[in-house]
């Protein structure tokens, strides 16, 4: 929020209006008009909502007493004073009074974000030239900018795409008529309405899910498999909790869902889960560790990075966008988060950020082609090297400014910078040749001239219109995460060496993911309601061998048992324990000790691909660290206010507290065998010893074994 | 279907360790019975530790010089004890190079670091339906799990982590640590034995119930691995670790002179990191990496070997050899030096050299290999093997496994049941076996 210094814009009054839920009708629908009509508007207003919710997740969040219920929206806390410090002050909305503001928000967020749907993606296969340089191109398009409705111009030059100026009123009338059109001619569709987005040929949800189902019930048929039983709800509860927002529910979430007795709480509970702050987190995290890693590296950002990324998932801007902007940013490291992503690779003649733009976005792995041509899937040396000509015009810039007043030097930032650089990349072959290549992607010749900015011009042949190749590769990342193992065995290499286990599947998803305008919620919740992500972890007598483990292709049959990352590891800690409550603190001192926690787990190999290893993988030392470090001695206090602490107080039966434990845990009731065996260990272990009765040391021990044992630690 | 059970070491043998943990009488008589054996018993075991050069080391510089070509760079080759030529920067590993061999003849096809460091370690290309076992995780299956006095893992990796136990399962991954000694969340965090075996009694209650729940094996393997967490938090060989119980003049030998100790660009490290390593081997660990990066000399290789690589190299290799020799050791420990691949013979624009795995040259000795040869040869200009035979990991991998007694014909089973052969089906190198 840069400009706390001024004095309070309309917008700002209305946002904390809002927040406070003071705004009378008349003032909501002037936020709305506000928000619709203007980018920077809904640009302030997802900073704005982000703030919120960032501080929502440390003060309210996992591990409230109060249940995020699963029956509404999540709650942001609010107001925040920034004091002039920088500090946020918060403190929580009551119960009562959260209706109003989360409906409010609600109706804002979802007519923002139909809206954003609204604009066409459009397709533009020829080359162009941009004429400008960046920095001037930016007055000209910005107010034309509808498909990075959500970035401000100051974030880095806007790609420069050939876009038809619509007047935002007329869209909702345009696009019908376009697809009836289309509809209604015998002519081939052109590409362009394809790839349209949503309302006016909208990808019906219920279809896709229904072909997820058919898709992989044939193939269970022709390989005789019998699939699992449907997960019960605390089975599916945990999961689903773990794989959108990346933490164990808490007992009071977990309750709940399993009194809920509606027919479609499953539905509900995943667009909560997807509304709740904890959504744009956890993908946050999740391609924070992909596209720039866990290493630490004094020119990045990490900070900036997340902001950005947590923005763009807040408003589920589609993918593509989000693509383009990190093919594309510019500027300052600070203020235009994207930035870092190629700050992080631009060493060795941005060799890294060439494998890792298409490992990532593409799904292809081109790292090897850098010195020879692939003797497996016949890709060439060349075209990695006219893909990486693309980052040649692109440099890092550290700057340091100077306190105009004091003189002193104050903290630095890292700038990407376009030069005005044109001509080929020379490169060697296994021979020693020396040859040239020049800008071209997916058979595109672009302009290699010092005036055009290449990376708007990859940014625009990757991103816009039907892209399957991206949408493909996003698809197999999505499935994997959810899943535990995508159509093919490697998410980062598909290729004719890894053939994919349900093709058709994957090209009819990558398919409606474009219709759908690349929205990521929707593919969320395809997958999260279709057949196979409802069935249980056990195996049935017939498919104990649908296990991909032993090197088969994947039949999806049952749900595979995925073991938690080091984030959803800790994360989960702190929801179960509610340890971040003891001592609590802000938002971003809780973030700073979860990535010291996080930090002993990361290998970095210091080589000239940057790469890594995060050594949180089921081994001894991992072990260690959950058996006695510092996370579970945080978790076993028992003084007043902590979460076992209360537990142990309560004046209720034994079989209450251990149900309580459980849950928090395991998100599920004992089953009267473990009741059973629970309470005798209990019973045994409080026995009085040297006169002292011990019952607080035998829950601390029962609790230190759930959150130690290998159910906790799988997602399943 | 099921992971293959470690010979000699079945789940019933880790259930029993933990049922004596939990009985602390037996626990002690077994740690004195170890004490009372341990000198003699422990010294005559095999073992191997594995100096890996992350990042790509430049062989050309180290180990086959090239003095006569433009591919030769600035450094001069001088004479050893051994019956070979190595580089002028490495005057005190000369005089013990009678002990140590080099394979000059390594050609090995993976010049991409993540590749190389798995082919290297593993034997095998990666190929995306199986996961190989790094050959330390072999060793660990092999040896490891015969050695019942073993409480602390059988693969120990100083200082890195690329590598991976692949289908021989958790229990059999390296032991990450770092080259301090003080090894993290080891201790009982002041709670008593008794208390620890109150909690893994419960923790045995609620893990069988998942275990037994249909999911696969998971939570098995889960289970195993607190059971070595918790021998390892129990046991007295956790003594291994601390370096600073060494004099300071064996300190000073590991890591270079005294005066240039801790300047030397993480190199004091290395030589820390191998004085670890033999205390491990002393201990009974079989199978020890020390990681030693910094290699990926892209530019300015010639002033960055002498002033850093180099001398700390150079003094950890001398002293580590001369130190195993004068305990009896060497004979039965196997060193093996390699990255995932080397450099470019040809010196780029930047004073740098690039990835090459098309010729370079592996160190290896003692163990019983005979010492002070070298193996094969490049052609004059480093650009080729030259010699009738190249190698391959796997024939290095052969070699060791020849040196620590595991038969080479030993066959594992990956998890869908495909039968895996010792290092890929290597052969041991015939000239260093004799």
């Amino acid at each position: 929020m840069s400009n706390v210094q001024q004095p309070p814009t309309e917008l700002q009054i209305l946002l904390d209006g809002l927040c406070e839920e003071q705004l009378t009708p008349d003032q909501l629908s002037r936020l709305e008009q506000l928000v619709l009509t203007s980018a920077d508007a809904r640009w302030q207003y997802l900073q704005y909502m982000d703030l919120h919710g960032t501080l929502y997740w440390d003060a309210a969040g996992a591990g409230s007493p109060e249940p995020l219920s699963s029956h509404e929206m999540p709650a942001y806390v609010a107001p925040a004073d920034i004091t002039p410090a920088g500090r946020p002050a918060s403190k929580k909305l009551s119960r009562q009074r959260m209706p109003l503001v989360i409906g409010a928000m609600t109706a804002c967020l979802a007519i923002m974000l139909f809206t954003v749907w609204q604009r066409p993606t459009p397709v533009n296969p020829q080359v162009v030239t941009v004429p400008d340089t960046p920095s001037k191109n930016m007055a000209g398009v910005a107010s034309t900018e509808w498909v990075r409705s959500t970035i401000p111009r100051k974030h880095g030059p806007p790609i420069s795409i050939d876009e038809p100026v619509v007047e935002p009123g007329a869209e909702n009338f345009d696009e019908p008529l376009l697809v009836q059109q289309s509809e209604t001619t015998d002519e081939p569709k052109p590409e362009i309405s394809r790839a349209e987005p949503a309302a006016s040929s909208p990808v019906r949800s219920e279809t896709v899910i229904a072909r997820i189902g058919e898709e992989l019930q044939s193939r269970w048929k022709a390989l005789g498999l019998q699939p699992s039983a449907r997960a019960d709800d605390s089975e599916w509860l945990r999961r689903v909790y773990l794989d959108i927002i990346g933490r164990v529910p808490t007992v009071d979430e977990a309750q709940a869902f399993l009194a809920d007795k509606r027919e479609q709480k499953r539905e509900t509970l995943v667009d909560e889960l997807l509304n709740n702050t904890g959504y744009a987190r956890n993908f946050t995290t999740k391609w924070a560790n992909l596209l720039i890693g866990r290493s630490s590296n004094p020119q990045v950002n990490r900070e900036a990075f997340e902001k950005f990324l947590r923005v763009s998932f807040t408003g589920n801007r589609p993918w593509n966008q989000i693509v383009a902007d990190l093919i594309s940013a510019e500027g300052n490291n600070a203020e235009n988060g994207a930035t870092n992503f190629l700050i992080a690779h631009l060493n060795n003649d941005a060799t890294p950020a060439t494998a890792v733009c298409s490992k990532l976005f593409l799904g292809r792995q081109v790292h090897c082609n850098q010195c020879h041509n692939n003797p497996y899937d016949k890709t060439k040396q060349l075209a990695f090297w006219e893909l990486n000509s693309f980052f040649q015009q692109t440099t890092s810039v550290y700057r340091q400014r100077r306190d105009p007043n004091t003189g002193r030097l104050l903290s630095g930032f890292t700038e990407l910078v376009t030069q005005d650089a044109g001509g080929p990349t020379y490169f060697e072959t296994q021979t020693g040749l020396m040859q040239v290549a020049y800008p071209r992607y997916n058979g595109n010749d672009v302009d290699a001239s010092p005036e055009t900015n290449r990376r708007v011009e990859l940014a625009r042949l990757m991103t816009t219109g039907e892209q399957p190749q991206l949408a493909a590769a996003f698809i197999n990342r999505m499935w994997e995460h959810f899943f535990g193992i995508g159509f093919t065995r490697s998410v980062d290499d598909m290729g004719p060496h890894d053939p994919a286990s349900h093709p058709e599947l994957l090209a009819s998803l990558s398919e409606q993911f474009m219709r759908s305008g690349y929205d990521m919620k929707q593919l969320i919740r395809w997958i999260c309601l279709s057949e196979p992500y409802q069935l249980s972890s056990r195996f049935s007598d017939s498919n104990q061998n649908d296990d991909p483990s032993l090197g088969e292709l994947p039949a999806f049959s049952r749900m595979y048992v995925k073991s938690m990352t080091a984030e959803q590891t800790y994360d989960s800690f702190l929801t179960a324990t509610k340890a971040h409550q003891v001592g609590a603190i802000d938002w971003t001192h809780a973030e700073r000790n979860r990535q010291q926690w996080l930090r002993q787990f990361v290998v970095a190999f210091h080589t000239d691909e940057n790469d890594e290893k995060m050594a949180f993988d089921g081994s001894i030392g991992n072990a260690l660290s959950l058996m006695n470090g510092p996370l579970i001695s945080k978790a076993l206090d028992t003084s007043a206010g902590s979460f076992l602490g209360e537990i142990v107080r309560q004046k209720s039966p034994d079989t209450e507290k251990i149900r309580l434990l459980c849950l928090a845990t395991l998100s599920r009731t004992p089953s009267p065998s473990e009741f059973s065996s629970m309470k005798k260990m209990l019973r045994e272990a409080s026995v009085p010893r040297d006169g002292r009765l011990r019952v607080n040391e035998a829950y601390q021990d029962l609790f230190w074994a759930l959150l130690n044992s290998n159910e906790f630690a799988s997602v399943h | 279907m099921s992971l293959v059970t470690p010979s000699g070491m079945s789940r019933r043998h880790f259930m029993g360790h933990l049922a004596a943990g939990a009985a602390t009488l037996p626990a002690l008589d077994f740690i004195s019975h170890v004490k009372a054996n341990a000198a003699d018993l422990k010294r005559r075991q095999k073992a191997c530790i594995l100096m890996w050069m992350s990042g790509g080391p430049p062989s050309i510089d180290i180990w086959d010089l090239k003095p006569d070509s433009k591919n030769g760079g600035e450094f001069k080759p001088i004479n050893t004890k051994g019956d070979l030529q190595i580089s002028e920067h490495m005057p005190k590993t000369a005089q013990v190079m009678d002990n140590l061999s080099v394979i000059r003849a390594m050609s090995t096809r993976e010049a991409d670091h993540g590749r190389g460091r798995y082919y290297m370690h593993t034997s095998y290309v990666p190929t995306p339906t199986v996961v190989h076992p790094a050959f330390g995780s072999v060793v660990s299956y092999e040896l490891g799990s015969k050695r019942k006095d073993l409480e602390i893992p059988a693969f120990i990796s100083i200082g890195g982590g690329g590598s991976s136990p692949g289908f021989l399962g958790m229990t059999h991954s390296p032991f990450l640590v770092n080259g301090t000694g003080q090894i993290e969340n080891s201790d009982l965090g002041g709670i008593g034995l008794d208390r620890l075996d109150q909690r893994l009694r419960m923790l045995g209650t609620v893990e069988d119930n998942f275990i037994h729940s249909q999911r696969g094996e998971s939570g098995q393997s889960h289970k195993d691995v607190y059971v070595k967490a918790v021998n390892l938090m129990k046991s007295k060989q956790m003594d291994a670790f601390k370096i600073n119980e060494e004099k300071k003049e064996v300190l000073d030998a590991y890591s270079g002179a005294p005066a240039q100790g801790g300047m030397m660009g993480g190199g004091g490290q290395f030589g820390r990191s191998l004085l670890m390593a033999r205390r491990l081997v002393e201990a009974g660990v079989p199978f020890v990496e020390v990681d030693f990066g910094g290699w990926d000399l892209h530019a300015n290789v010639f002033q960055t070997l002498k002033t850093q690589r180099l001398p700390a190299l150079d003094a950890g290799i001398a002293a580590l050899t001369t130190d195993l020799k004068q305990r009896g050791m060497l004979n039965d420990v196997v060193l093996v030096w390699m990255g995932e691949f080397a450099r470019t013979p040809r010196i780029n624009q930047d004073v740098g050299r690039d990835h090459w795995a098309n010729s370079w040259s592996v160190m290896i000795g003692g163990g019983g290999l005979k010492g002070g040869m070298a193996v094969g040869e490049t052609d004059k200009d480093g650009i080729s093997v030259s010699s009738s035979k190249s190698y391959q990991p796997g024939d290095v991998w052969a070699t060791v496994a020849h040196a620590l007694g595991i038969p080479l014909d030993t066959v594992h089973k990956s998890k869908n049941g495909r039968p895996m052969k010792l290092a890929n089906g290597g052969t041991a190198i015939q000239e260093l076996i004799g």
